[in-house]
This record gives C-alpha cells, structure tokens and sequence, in this order.
C-alpha cells in the first residue's frame, strides 16, 4: 500500500462520514429512523438492496471461484429476475399497504403473534451471527494480502459502519449504500479493465477467452438434471427463484430496503432494476476472474495465492510442499510456452496442436497446484483453499498505486454495506417486534423519541455482538459457522409463513406456527438424512423449495375442514 | 392505500402497465440466458 492508495482509503471514509452525517439529520421517530420517513427513490433504493447482498467476499471470492473453477456459478441468479417480478406482485404490496415497519409485523395480522414472534426470532438467530462472519471473512483476506493488522481491519469495517449506522439511521444507510454500490460497480469495472489491460499485447480478447474456454471456465449454463450439483439451470431456476423469494420477501435487511419507498411504485421499480442488472453483474465479475485465469498463464502465479500460508506450510511440510513447488515451476513454464504458441499462431491448424499442448501442460499444472493446496491442508490439520486470496493478489502486485487503494475501497465498501444493512435491521426487529410491542401491550407506551434511543442503542449492541464475535472468530470459528449453517435452515419455512398469510389467509395462515416448526424439521431432514445414509444429498439451494413447501402443506393440512381453528 | 401508490410505472409510452415492465424484465432475463448459453458455447472446450 503507498500512500496515493492511503489517500484514496481516507477519502473514502471521508465521503461516506460527510454523507451519512448530511442525510442522517434530523431523525424524528422511528419512522425516520427505520424507514427513512417512507421517502426513498427507487434508483438509491435499488442500489442500496444491491449494495445489501453484495458483500465482500461476493467481490473477491466470486473472482476467485471463476478462476480456479469457471463462471458456472452464475448460474445460481436465474431464478432471480422470476422472484423479483412474483414480490413486485404480492408480498411487496401486501407490506407496502400494511404500512409495517417489519416483515415479521405482517405475519402477526394474518397467522397471529406467536408465528410473528417466532419468525422474528428465527431472523434475529440467523442475522445475529453473519454480522460477525461479513465483517471477519473479509478482514482476514485484506489484511493477508494487504498486510494490514486483522484486529484493526475488522473494528474499522465492524466500528465504522456500527458508529455511522446508529448515528444516521436508515436514510444515511441507504445514501451511503448508493454510493457504495456506484463505488462497487466502479471498483468492478476497473478490475475487469486492468485484467484485460493486464494480458500481453499479441494476445486479442477472443484468444484469451478461447483460452479460458478451452480448459471450460466459460461453461456458464449446464442442463444436468442431476439435483445435487448446485449450478446447474434447473438448480438455479427452482431453488434459485426459492432462495431469492425467501431472501429478498422474509429477510428483513432486503425488505427494509424496499419499504423506505416513497410509493409503492418505488418499491417496485428498485427490485425490477435489480432483476435487470443483476445477472450482467455478476457475469462481468465471474468474466474478471476466468480472464485473471489467462493472465496468470503469461505471469507465474504464487503456488499459493495466500503468503502466510504459504511459509507455514514450506516450513512445516518442506518435502511434499517442495516437491509439488517444483512440479508447478515446470508446469507452468509449459504452459506458458503453449500459451504464447497459441497466440502467436499463423493458422487454425498451428493453434489447435498449441490449445492441445496446452491443455495437457494445464492438467498438470493444476495437478502440483492441488497437491500444493491438500498439503497446506494437512499443514493446518483443517480442510483450506486459497480462492479469496486469488483476487486480492492480483490487485496488490500487479496494479499501480491509486488503482489499488481504489479497489480496496470498493472491497470495504461491500463488506460495510452488508454489515450496515445486518445491523439496522436486526435493530428493527429488536425494537418493533419485541420491544415497543411487549412494552406497549404491557401498558407502558413511550414516545417516538424513546424508540428512537431504543434504535440506537440495538445497532450499537448488535453492532458490538458482530464485531466482537468476529474478533474472536479466530476461536469462535466453528461455532459460528455451524449458527450460520443453522441459520439457513430457517428461510423457506419463514417463507412458506408468508404464503400461509398471503394465499390462505382464512385458515392456513391461524397453523402458521407449527407449520414452521415442521418446514425447519423438514429442511433439516433434507440435510442430515443423506449424511446419516452416507450418500450425497441434493443441493442445499433446494432447502428453501423443501422448507416453504413443507411449512405451507402442513399449515393446510393441519387447517383442514373439521379441524377448529386455533388461534397461533 | 392511497391512489397515489397504484401509480404505473411510466405515464406515457409502452411501459403504461405493471405487466408489460413485468414481461420486459423478464424477457431480458431469457435473453441474458440465451446470451450465456451462446457465450457458453462459443467457447466450449
């Protein structure tokens, strides 16, 4: 890092604090301090619910996935623009009109107060602990790469998001957002130009991605109707479009966005902008990374794109790593000779025999590499890959000053804007489904000022609950990885509440508690049953298909004519 | 619900209606996927 980077960092965090400091004046209640006083456009609202799902490790680690496996990850967004268009219809009108302040708050009109109390609970367990993994997993990798202490990096994200957060309130969150998702989008696209810039001069764009297409990092559709792999269409269609309803409908840190809308018009228009630009998005940042692939034939990668790990394991494993080292030099200076051939080319024939010579110098290549990976694996005594490093490395070693300090701000900017988003919400819920509601029910109504300190203090608790676990992850690891995982479980029953509300509103919606309790047991059957059978199970994207389906068939079972209805 | 709220999304033009801007998303989603389903190809191994 030189200083012109050092300046662009502090620019960054002066324009955000000037932002948030000019929109987050004035907060009334909590209707300004939530919702922005319902008074957002669509565009900022839309880039703000871009800004909310595009997290730090998207950035890097989606680059990363696309070199070391190709761009069929893309695939998980199909079902995306089909999920915006079914919320533009029916859940975010139906939110929109309740005039709720939460997701959750709606449920109680329809399926009744312990379903609202339970969703709400499930959101706060799941949320509570991601805060800790966005603002650690990407403080971990900058400060490897950029040699940054991680204490520091993570109370900068962790305390500077939390501190703005709870002074600005929701209308400073979604500005700063807007700009965060422009800085993103920038930050995307002059990785994208310094990738291409990157290659050498002989080699045109179409060569390099015949390159990258020949060892089939550009597969980006497969029609595989095997359930298990994850990207493939079918996956992606059906237990995409489930993810993105569950999502983008049930999560508060999505919903919240779009309710600040200044009508309900709005609201629409910012998730169609996102069906619209988000599959481009991420094809532009998935075509970064396999093109990173074609860079890295002409410039000799690391073995291991993490340093630390690198010493580490050359001094605790110096034979086996040693060995594979030397497999990956040779490998490479093959492939690279291949490489050079191919582009040099004089005619078709000439570059098929280069491409096939290429290939064959590839499989080894990645052969030494994975060995080189399995080994640091067992130096660590823990399963590791080096995917979030891939991309970080290219930017720190390969692009000038400014240009770094540029992207390393968009990466801050993505991870801050998803820990803003987790943070505000996980307040709301606290404050108005808990805490304003039990407090008021029990007789004791406060004031809008009251609530408003209220909100305040649940994002700088939450705020402390996040950047304190992450700080300790290190420790915590394994727990909060199994909270998450947890976590995950509990979006399609959340969902299939709100089809119960929304679809069966006479009588499914009054067995909506049990309902979700039976989609969560359904969801975790589908995950551990085939564990316990030792075979493979289907693609977790379809957990929130099984969850929603379950939660909304034993919601109207249970409701079946005859049966009394309770109310839940 | 105010009348406000069932605003169209543009006054004027094609996109008059929710379910025409509705049909175009959707629409330029299928094309993206044809687009990367030729990319796909193009660049098959």
């Amino acid at each position: 890092m030189q200083t012109l980077d050092w300046i662009v960092v502090a620019l960054y965090f002066g324009l955000i604090a000037t932002i948030g400091y000019l929109t987050g004046r004035g907060n009334r209640g909590i209707e300004d301090y939530f919702l922005a006083r319902r008074s957002m456009p669509w565009y900022a609202m839309g880039l703000s619910v871009m800004a909310t799902q595009a997290s730090a490790i998207t950035l890097v680690g989606t680059t990363g996935q696309a070199y070391v496996d190709g761009m069929r990850f893309i695939q998980i967004y199909f079902g995306l623009p089909i999920a915006m268009v079914i919320l533009c219809f029916t859940l975010v009108p139906l939110f929109y009109r309740a005039r709720v302040f939460t997701a959750y708050e709606y449920l109680e009109r329809r399926c009744g107060p312990r379903t609202r109390s339970l969703t709400a609970l499930l959101f706060l367990f799941g949320r509570a602990l991601s805060g800790a993994v966005v603002i650690y997993a990407p403080s971990v990798v900058l400060s490897v790469v950029f040699s940054l202490d991680a204490t520091l990096t993570i109370l900068l994200i962790g305390g500077f998001a939390t501190v703005y957060t709870a002074l600005g309130g929701m209308r400073a969150v979604m500005w700063v957002e807007t700009w965060q998702m422009l800085i993103i989008l920038a930050g995307i696209l002059f990785c994208l130009g310094s990738v291409i810039w990157g290659l050498p001069d002989q080699l045109s764009l179409g060569e390099a991605l015949r390159l990258a297409g020949a060892t089939g990092r550009l597969e980006t559709i497969s029609f595989d109707p095997d359930p298990r792999l994850t990207y493939t269409v079918w996956t992606g269609l059906l237990g995409g479009l489930f993810l993105m309803l569950s999502y983008f409908g049930c999560d508060q840190s999505q919903v919240q966005r779009y309710l600040t809308g200044r009508s309900l018009r709005e609201s629409r228009l910012s998730l169609l902008f996102n069906g619209f630009a988000k599959i481009p998005i991420q094809f532009v940042i998935l075509l970064t990374g396999a093109l990173l692939f074609v860079f890295y034939q002409f410039e000799k990668p690391p073995v291991l794109f993490d340093p630390v790990t690198l010493e580490e394991t050359r001094a605790a494993r110096p034979e086996a790593f040693g060995e594979a080292e030397s497999r990956h030099d040779l490998a490479f200076a093959e492939r690279r000779g291949a490489a050079l051939d191919f582009a040099d080319a004089a005619n078709p024939a000439e570059a098929e025999a280069a491409e096939a010579r290429f290939l064959v110098a590839d499989a080894a290549f990645q052969e030494a590499r994975s060995d080189a990976i399995r080994t640091a694996s067992e130096a660590k005594g823990e399963p590791w890959t080096d995917t979030n490093h891939v991309f970080p490395t290219f930017v720190f070693t390969q692009l000038p000053a400014g240009v770094v300090g540029l992207i390393l701000v968009a990466v801050l900017a993505a991870a801050m804007s998803t820990v803003e988003s987790e943070l505000s919400a996980l307040s709301t819920a606290s404050v108005v489904d808990f805490y304003r509601r039990f407090r008021e029910k029990a007789g004791r109504g406060a004031s809008g000022k009251h609530y408003l300190r209220a909100g305040r203090i649940g994002i700088l608790f939450w705020g402390a609950v996040a950047t304190g676990a992450a700080l300790y992850m290190g420790r915590l690891g394994s727990a909060v990885e199994a909270v998450n995982r947890v976590g995950s479980f509990f979006y399609g029953p959340i969902l299939g509440a709100f089809v119960l509300a929304a679809a069966f509103p006479a009588r499914g919606a009054r067995r909506a508690f049990p309902a979700v309790l039976a989609g969560i047991a359904a969801v975790w059957g589908a995950d551990l049953l085939p564990r316990a059978l030792g075979v493979d199970g289907i693609s977790y994207l379809y957990y929130n298909l099984i969850g929603a389906a379950a939660t909304v068939l034993t919601g109207v079972l249970l409701a079946r004519p005859g049966r009394k209805p309770r109310h839940s | 619900m105010t009348p406000h709220d069932d605003q169209p999304p543009s006054r004027t033009g094609f996109f008059r209606t929710w379910r025409r801007l509705y049909g175009a998303v959707l629409v330029v989603a299928a094309l993206t996927c044809g687009f990367l389903f030729l990319f796909s190809r193009a660049f098959a191994p």
